[in-house]
């Protein structure tokens, strides 16, 4: 039913806040200014005025409802229950123009497909240990270097398959590359629950909006996984190897698994008999192909990395060296989002490929530079700092927000192990639209992309966006009241 | 089909159809306890002694009593086999093995969790065990129902019937052992009805023998009747049947035999008080006989070594793993 707005009635709107919508210190990724909307968001603006409070309440209730009727939960840590919590949604979707997406996809797979020839140097020629065109220091000593994985041959030499990167903008709109995540980027499950959930609660929402779909990515990432299977003939046996359901990620294991139709298996349904790995079925063991792994390196193989590893399976390295076998991600993948690391993949795309970086970094200081580390031990007051090895906002400093003893503390932190340390300036992050009751509030966003590269490369599109709930925080993570949004990519 | 898997859908459905029938035994209890004179009490030993649950029972230091049994069996958490924590570990592996159930089982399973157990639960147990009870036995067939409508009718459908009719025919001999063992002053005709209705057998009964109730014929029926799928017959019968459609063609003969053998001794069920073994005994001996051929298809039919991590240390490794979700954004 197309819906004629007069002109009178845009003015007002149900929604608290709508009409004189604004951007507050930051990029607003909706407003242009107060009660000045986007083009992008118009058509969702539209129908935001005609939202009827009772429906919208409704349509909340059963979000909520249906997120934890569907069990879309993550396991809570550090709880004798194993208390499962769904991660709060926002219905108001964050709308990206065609256009720009367009730029970000191929920004984005520039980015990986520079950290996949620097993986296959890393493990392969070791060219630039030689060449030194960047401190050969940082990848010696990255935590997440496995110097078990030299010389492995990976199938198309590809060696990052699942990427998820975190990409946020600054004041002026600009999207920059916070963090690539290279190892076992998680949340995707939530980009396709979210849409999923959405459509039903708010169907309205998308009508007359060429919204680019992502139910896709199930079998794209099957496609991918298929695509580096070492078998010759046949079918590939694929699986996905879970740490098991106390993990926080659980639910998207078995997401995945259900998407793909491939078996979710955890270490103790695996064995490596001879150079191959095989799973233990009701009708005797069936060998297996490929491996997407959640788990981390450390914990793949007992025999070959942590000894107490109750996760792995015994003699996995060895079929992966044997080539019987193929992991996603590949082993060692975690020195390319190194965050020291970080800082120079701008060179590395430079150096790869020989073009320039199309999704800029954030400035960064390397505390391992003597020159960066006097300026971020006097300017550590205005700046972030990182440990270089750590995911997920894990011991990390904002200066603006610390007590002078907290400060004083990271000092001496950082001059101890200036390797393990980097600083950024604070940057205001955009702002987006949010509900809370009736009322819309700017709230600040980021966004994961995820890049599939097997023989080919596939990009879904948009990604998760999360977003801080409590006002003023800063804070997006699922234990401390972060949330997401639907992500639209608009062909308009 | 993963070994793990199979077990795990082996027990989701034993645990199911445990909850129901405790549910069936409390239920036809408390109601007994409602009609009885004041002063009068029932044994509740017996009810606890054919639930397994005595020794825990024992330990709680409660006094028995209607109130006391009753909230033990279902939701006491002293109690690792109350109806709650039977509840609690079909959905857990359920959960393990989320991926290869239908969304429709699953959020059928999830549902009846979420309303049976944690909070909500006893918000629901607060107006009577009797409604609580019924919501028991609603979730299961809810569950067998969307089972039977969406699960394509393979080994996963399978191994889910296997452990229901395998659990049932235990069950059932729960009941009958409960009822009895029972030493309360208990009409007869009173005994054999209660007995009839914890299994839903009254009408089904009623139908085929008019008449008073007697003990020969609700036995002979709750024992042999060879349509009745609460019978031990029938649980037996259809065990067998899937149990020789899931084992291995070199195991088919073996696990014929072995139910042909337990069926023989089915045959010499004593249904009447007189020489020979009592009717406690017999069904010990079933009960015993059904462990050992679970304990065989565990081996020939689920798959042999099976070996979760130890759980302490399983726990805190997959909480360790990182999953790169993100963290604080710290930027203002």
């Amino acid at each position: 039913m197309p819906k004629k707005v007069s002109k009178e009635s845009k003015r007002t709107s149900l929604l608290a806040g709508l009409t004189r919508y604004g951007p507050a210190k930051a990029f607003d990724e909706m407003a242009e200014g107060r009660g000045r909307v986007r083009r992008v968001y118009e058509g969702l603006r539209d129908s935001l005025q005609l939202v009827d409070p009772v429906r919208l309440a409704e349509g909340r209730a059963s979000l909520e409802a249906s997120f934890l009727r569907r069990g879309i939960t993550f396991t809570v840590y550090n709880d004798p229950h194993g208390t499962e919590r769904i991660f709060p949604f926002d219905p108001l979707p964050r709308l990206i123009p065609l256009q720009e997406w367009t730029r970000i996809e191929k920004g984005l797979v520039q980015r990986v497909t520079a950290l996949n020839l620097f993986l296959q140097d890393v493990y392969g020629a070791q060219k630039i240990l030689q060449e030194k065109w960047i401190p050969a220091e940082i990848i010696h000593s990255a935590k997440h270097l496995r110097r078990e994985a030299a010389g492995l041959k990976v199938p198309h030499n590809v060696y990052i398959h699942i990427c998820g990167t975190d990409l946020i903008r600054g004041d002026g709109g600009e999207y920059m590359v916070l963090e690539d995540n290279g190892r076992c980027p998680s949340g995707v499950s939530y980009v396709l629950e979210n849409r999923r959930a959405l459509k039903q609660a708010f169907p309205e929402w998308f009508r007359n909006q060429a919204v680019r779909p992502v139910d896709h990515y199930g079998a794209d990432l099957l496609e991918t996984l298929r695509e580096i299977s070492p078998r010759q003939e046949g079918e590939p046996v694929i699986v996905l190897l879970t740490p098991g359901p106390m993990n926080s990620a659980y639910f998207e294991h078995s997401f995945l698994a259900r998407q793909t139709g491939i078996e979710l298996v955890q270490g103790c349904d695996l064995f490596v008999e001879g150079q191959k790995v095989f799973m233990r079925t009701t009708r005797g063991p069936r060998q297996v192909d490929v491996i997407y792994r959640r788990i981390d390196d450390d914990f793949l193989d007992p025999l070959a990395f942590r000894k107490d590893s109750v996760l792995g399976v015994p003699g996995l390295l060895r079929a992966v060296r044997a080539g019987q076998v193929s992991l996603a991600n590949a082993i060692g993948t975690g020195v390319a989002d190194d965050k020291a690391l970080y800082a120079y993949v701008p060179k590395l795309i430079r150096h790869y490929l020989g073009e320039d970086a199309i999704l800029p970094n954030v400035p960064t200081f390397l505390a391992s530079q003597p020159k960066d580390l006097k300026y971020i031990l006097q300017n550590m007051a205005k700046l972030v700092v990182k440990p270089t090895n750590e995911s997920g906002g894990y011991g990390l400093l904002i200066g603006p927000h610390a007590t002078k003893k907290q400060i004083a503390e990271f000092r001496s932190r950082v001059r101890k192990d200036p390797r393990n340390y980097i600083a950024q300036p604070v940057i205001a992050l955009s702002t987006h639209p949010t509900l809370f009751g009736n009322k819309v509030e700017p709230r600040h966003i980021d966004l994961r992309p995820f890049v599939l590269t097997g023989k080919k490369t596939r990009v879904l599109p948009g990604g998760l966006t999360r977003v801080a709930l409590r006002k003023g925080s800063l804070v997006v993570n699922s234990s401390q009241g972060g949330g997401s949004k639907d992500t639209w990519v608009l062909d308009s | 089909m993963l070994s793990r898997v199979a077990d795990g859908l082996f027990w989701i459905s034993r645990y199911i159809e445990r909850a129901e029938n405790l549910a069936r035994i409390a239920d036809v209890y408390l109601l007994d306890d409602l009609d009885r004179a004041h002063g009068r009490e029932a044994d509740w030993s017996a009810i606890l002694q054919a639930s397994g649950a005595q020794d825990d029972f024992a330990r709680s230091g409660l006094t028995p009593s209607a109130h006391a049994v009753t909230d033990f069996l279902t939701y006491d958490e002293k109690n690792p086999n109350s109806i709650t924590a039977c509840l609690d570990r079909a959905r857990e592996n359920a959960r393990m093995i989320r991926d290869q159930l239908t969304t429709e089982m699953w959020e059928e399973l999830n549902r009846a969790w979420l309303k049976l157990c944690g909070s909500s639960g006893k918000l629901l147990r607060r107006n009577g065990l009797t409604g609580y009870f019924r919501e028991v036995r609603r979730a299961s067939h809810l569950f067998r129902g969307t089972t039977a409508s969406t699960l394509s009718r393979g080994d996963a459908a399978d191994f889910l019937e296997l452990g229901m009719y395998l659990e049932r025919a235990d069950a059932t001999s729960r009941i009958l052992e409960a009822q009895s063992l029972r030493k309360d002053q208990i009409g007869e005709e009173e005994r054999w009805a209660a007995l009839l209705r914890s299994c839903s057998a009254r009408e089904t009964y009623r139908t085929n023998h008019q008449g008073p109730l007697e003990v020969g014929g609700v036995l002979a029926f709750l024992i042999h009747d060879p349509s009745f799928p609460r019978s031990l017959h029938y649980g037996l019968v259809q065990t067998g049947k899937i149990a020789t459609r899931l084992a291995q063609p070199h195991d088919q003969v073996e696990v014929e035999a072995l139910v042909l053998a337990i069926r023989a001794r089915l045959t010499r069920a004593p249904l009447n008080e007189g020489a020979g073994p009592t009717l406690a005994q017999f069904l010990d001996s079933w009960q015993k006989e059904l462990q050992s051929l679970a304990d065989w298809m565990r081996e020939r039919i689920i798959g042999g070594k099976l070996d979760l991590p130890e759980r302490s240390a399983w726990r805190s490794q997959q909480e360790q793993q990182q999953q790169n979700f993100g963290g604080p954004l710290p930027w203002i």
